[in-house]
């Protein structure tokens, strides 16, 4: 409870302010504090973390909106309960923003009283969002609590992202060898993992996890929200045949903050520790953060302690931001992550690595009609792995890296009320290289040693129409050009996304584009040949439905084509002139409802997502061997016909919280094989599948809990303690059933096992 | 190959410094051996396979076939299949339009006890003026003391073992296009008991075999040495264990 009271501030300047509660306020000037309290003008709920600007007493008075006015201040956000202090003597104007509200501005009493004002903020119709006007036919959007919050996704944001609909189920297997290979591991609507793209403030990144995908690359607490759009991405967005994963920071999503002061958060666990911290650092905002792992620290304490063979495994992110105001509406931000993995063997050389760098400048203008922004990048990414085994006389060593120099623009203008053109382009400086080794060190014989690099450069040209020609429509086509040296063509993409608003309550919608994206390099190597492209046709509708407060329902279907999909692995390089074998088309066709609901106190609130799906995939080894019985459509290896998950998060009483997550999905398919032949020379098998992916694993099923426990410990400083738990029923999950070519029953491919994950937060 | 170096790479890191036999507890197909083991269009071929089952005496009826593709991968789901052979032995003549560097593909259909096992030997069809590849030549194998026939021992008694070649073991070729020797390996199986190469390699020739503690009877114990190119060849023991052993 806060405690409130009143003094004359002669008084106040003669009581040493340690002596009493923090958050005493007194009068200045005969004007007293002002208790906000901000609320859902529809549901009544209080509105948590709502910005908060103020003009002071004192300054020039405002005649227009306060947005405008020079001497505006943002000074925090409201509380968990939808609270703000704001010290005497209160203010000229106050300003409360939220997204997805009206902004709304309030005269402020200057009272010797304390004043509680009630603020509604009344949500905006659905046609007033900012997703109204953006291309795509959903946006799945979690915020950062969300994202901190869910359970058996402990702050990894992208296994929270995998929790939507739309996206294939995750294995334990995948996610370990794609965090391993840095090869993403998002399976978007039949699309491979690798086809669809992430993007952190508008800079790429190349994959997901640390090793073993417990830890995501990027800590969820610098998130301010990831908007994911599964299908029919506007043409800004290229390069790519599934989905785009777009997440903002807090840094860099508001306008300024630099008002706010320090605060941040630290988290420990009994395998890493993160932290980060975000103030002003003068005119700007600055943000920092790192996470580390523990395991390969208890190593170097004490290195002679473990045996030979044992394997290490340590890990770093890291992420600064830092953004300035120039001028009015004027900006310069800049931002720099990165992220590194390493599992050594005590006592060899052997040695697995993988990381990434990025860092970028960029410059934003805005006026009441128009945004412009130039930004720069460079991104640096490598790969190495290291085997020695000299038991064996084996060595083999793997690298793959890369080198990217980014320049962009792209800009918005608002023509008239009923017409906004953007447009941008962009242009790509890349040095790829790859190389693997593989001999025997007792022969000296050099099964492989090759080494290839290249250099070239990809641009784009995109342009987009958000065009209103009644207050209930939106329509959104659009146009991107690309050409890449590396596939020596260019290519053209149209998308185009309508919306009509019915009511104010139901959106339909629909979009649907072409979509092509250039095979990895690996794929490219050998003797000097072009990158082919994967091609897409994408094309869904749906529609939104407000059933009430705290109920949407999202109901949509897609279908969605691929050619020349890369569907095998493509981390090292195809050194057979004759590998394409790994190229296929595939079909994804389904249903998608996603439910997102909250109760009318606001203290439980979650998501439901359901999926009917199908996903098809054919290899192309027929246009090569005639002979062969390959090539006949059949289920993908991704295919799950029913998806459902369930996430829900509930605030108990005495700052507990309790959140679940529960996912049941079809299993996946597998080749059942009738009968094994033995291949004496190999020491091994070759299963006969006469009807390939005509099986499938039994079903999956997890649940994940979590626990929470807050402790206030004064005005800005808590503590909190939780427990999570994934897979707490410990079912001996099935990721996947493979058929070896052993005579024996299928291997199965084992999935997350019962893992408790106990820690504490500090925030201050 | 990328997936064949994965899984070299994840078994790398699960590999045991001496090197045990496998087992075997039911009739299996060892090796297939092809006499020369690469051949050129229109060239005889003699082949015999080493079929075991765990018992001595078992009897095993072999069947041959040809199968009319020229790769490994197409003739294991090939069923136009042309019978050329029963027996241990068989004889085949490559077709004098095969084609130089692709493989010659026979089938062995092994039956015993209603069991089929089914087994393919690919064997590399060469230029006439590109070196013959050699199977491997154990001349030099040493069970025990030498002296042959059944061995009898007791249980955990320790047999030495040695299995080595006169010649030359790796041969010289240019299959991959560079220079490079042969790394020949040698497998181990055993129905009982275990056959240890306690330097791990699998090409040392120094091995022992072990025999069961804790079970009598006749067991026995089978080493291949796999040149990688399709030549192999292969020594066999039968050894008899029978009661503990002794005190001193």
């Amino acid at each position: 409870m806060t405690l409130l009271f009143s003094a004359a501030a002669a008084s106040a300047t003669e009581i040493p302010p340690d002596s009493v509660e923090s958050t005493a306020i007194w009068t200045v000037d005969g004007c007293a504090a002002v208790l906000a309290q901000v609320r859902d003008s529809v549901t009544g709920n209080p509105v948590p973390g709502a910005r908060i600007g103020i003009v002071p007493r004192g300054a020039k008075p405002v005649s227009g909106s306060a947005l405008s006015s020079p001497d505006l201040r943002r000074v925090g956000r409201t509380t968990p309960e939808g609270t703000f202090v704001l010290q005497a003597p209160g203010a000229q104007k106050l300003v409360v923003e939220k997204a997805g509200f009206d902004t709304v501005e309030v005269e402020t009493p200057c009272s010797d009283a304390i004043t509680v004002l009630d603020v509604t903020l009344a949500p905006l119709t659905p046609m007033r969002l900012a997703e109204a006007g953006a291309a795509g036919d959903a946006h799945r959007r979690l915020g950062g609590e969300t994202l901190e919050s869910m359970a058996g996704a402990p702050r990894n944001l992208f296994q929270a992202v995998q929790t939507v609909p739309g996206v294939a189920r995750p294995t334990f297997g995948g996610a370990l060898l794609g965090s391993i290979l840095g090869s993403g591991d998002l399976g978007v609507r039949g699309s491979r993992p690798g086809e669809s793209r992430t993007y952190l403030d508008g800079i790429e990144i190349p994959y997901f996890y640390h090793y073993f995908g417990f830890s995501s690359v990027v800590p969820a607490e610098m998130i301010e929200y990831v908007d994911f759009v599964p299908g029919g991405a506007g043409p800004s967005f290229g390069r790519l045949t599934g989905g785009v994963l777009d997440i903002h920071s807090r840094a860099l999503r508001s306008e300024t903050e630099s008002d706010e002061p320090w605060h941040g958060r630290a988290n420990l666990t009994f395998f890493e520790a993160n932290a980060i911290a975000r103030g002003p650092v003068g005119k700007g905002y600055f943000s920092v953060s790192d996470r580390f792992s523990i395991w390969d620290l208890l190593y170097k304490a004490n290195p002679g302690g473990w045996g030979n063979g044992m394997p290490v495994w340590g890990y770093n992110d890291m992420q600064l931001v830092y953004k300035t105001p120039l001028a009015p509406g004027k900006e310069l931000s800049a931002i720099a992550f990165g992220t590194f993995d390493d599992v050594i063997q005590v006592g060899t050389p052997t040695t697995l690595h993988t990381e990434f760098y990025r860092a970028g400048v960029s410059y934003r203008s805005r006026t009441e009609r128009t945004k412009v922004q130039v930004a720069t990048s460079y991104g640096y990414e490598r790969f190495l792995m290291r085997l020695v085994q000299p038991g064996q006389g084996i060595r083999l060593s793997s690298h793959r890296m890369q080198h990217d120099l980014r320049l962009a623009a792209d800009g918005e203008w608002h023509v008239r009320d009923a017409i906004t053109v953007r447009g941008g382009v962009e242009g790509h400086a890349v040095r790829p290289e790859a190389g693997l080794e593989l001999d025997w060190e007792q022969q000296e014989w050099a099964i492989i040693d090759r080494t290839y690099w290249d250099r070239g450069l990809w641009s784009t040209a995109w342009s987009e129409l958000e065009l209103r020609p009644t207050s209930r429509v939106v329509l959104l086509p659009g146009v991107r050009y690309d050409y890449d040296t590396f596939v020596k063509r260019g290519w053209v993409d149209p998308r185009m996304t309508a919306r009509v608003f019915v009511g104010d309550a139901t959106t339909v919608s629909a979009s649907g584009g072409l979509y092509h994206r250039p095979q990895p390099f690996a794929l490219a190597f050998a003797d000097d040949r072009n990158l082919g492209l994967t091609e897409a046709t994408q094309v869904s509708a749906g529609v939104e439905h407000h059933i009430g407060p705290g109920l949407v329902v999202d109901v949509r279907g897609f279908r969605n084509e691929f050619q020349n999909q890369v569907q095998g692995v493509e981390w090292l390089p195809d050194f057979d002139e004759y590998g394409n074998s790994t190229i296929g088309d595939g079909n994804s066709w389904g249903v998608e409802t996603f439910t997102r609901f909250s109760t009318s106190s606001g203290r439980t609130r979650g998501e439901a997502g359901f999926t009917w799906s199908r996903t098809e995939w054919k290899n192309d080894w027929p246009d090569a061997n005639p002979n062969t019985t390959e090539g006949e459509w059949t289920a993908s290896d991704l295919d799950s016909t029913y998806a459902f998950t369930f996430v829900m998060h509930r605030e108990l009483k005495k700052n507990k919280t309790f959140g679940m997550r529960a996912r049941w999905y079809s299993g996946f398919p597998y080749t059942p094989y009738e009968a094994d032949v033995y291949v004496p020379d190999d020491n091994g098998y070759i299963g006969i599948g006469r009807n390939p992916w005509a099986q499938r694993a039994p079903s999956f099923f997890q649940l994940d809990i979590r626990f929470a426990k807050r402790w206030q410990l004064g005005p800005r400083a808590g503590m909190e303690a939780f427990l999570d738990v994934q897979n707490v029923t410990a079912r001996q999950n099935a990721d996947r059933l493979n058929s070896t070519g052993v005579p024996t029953e299928p291997t199965r491919e084992g999935s997350m096992p019962f893992f408790p994950s106990l820690g504490m937060s500090v925030t201050f | 190959m990328k997936a064949r170096i994965l899984l070299l790479s994840l078994l790398l890191t699960a590999c045991d410094p001496a090197r045990v036999s496998q087992t075997v507890n039911r009739m299996t197909v060892l090796a297939i051996q092809s006499e020369p083991a690469s051949a050129i269009p229109g060239e005889t071929i003699a082949l015999r396979a080493l079929v075991v089952t765990p018992k001595q005496d078992d009897p095993i009826d072999l069947r041959w076939y040809l199968c009319q593709h020229p790769s490994i991968d197409e003739c294991a789901k090939a069923d136009d299949l042309l019978p050329i052979g029963i027996g241990a032995m068989t004889t085949v003549t490559l077709p004098p339009d095969a084609f130089e560097g692709d493989s010659f593909v026979v089938w062995l259909d092994a039956t015993s006890g209603g069991r089929v096992e089914r087994s393919l030997k690919a064997v590399p069809v060469r230029a006439a003026d590109y070196p013959r590849n050699h199977n491997p030549v154990l001349d030099r194998v040493r069970w025990g003391d030498g002296t042959g026939g059944v061995i009898r021992t007791h249980r955990k008694g320790k047999i030495p073992v040695r299995a080595g070649s006169s010649q030359v073991v790796n041969e010289l070729h240019d299959d991959s296009g560079e220079p490079a020797a042969e790394d020949v390996e040698l497998r181990t199986w055993t129905s009982g008991g275990t056959l240890v190469d306690p330097s791990g390699s699998g090409a040392s020739g120094e091995l022992y075999w072990r025999a069961p503690p804790d079970k009598d009877g006749t067991f026995g114990a089978w080493i291949v040495a796999n040149d990688g190119r399709g030549g192999v060849a292969w020594t066999m023991q039968w050894f008899v264990v029978d009661g503990e052993e002794p005190q001193e």
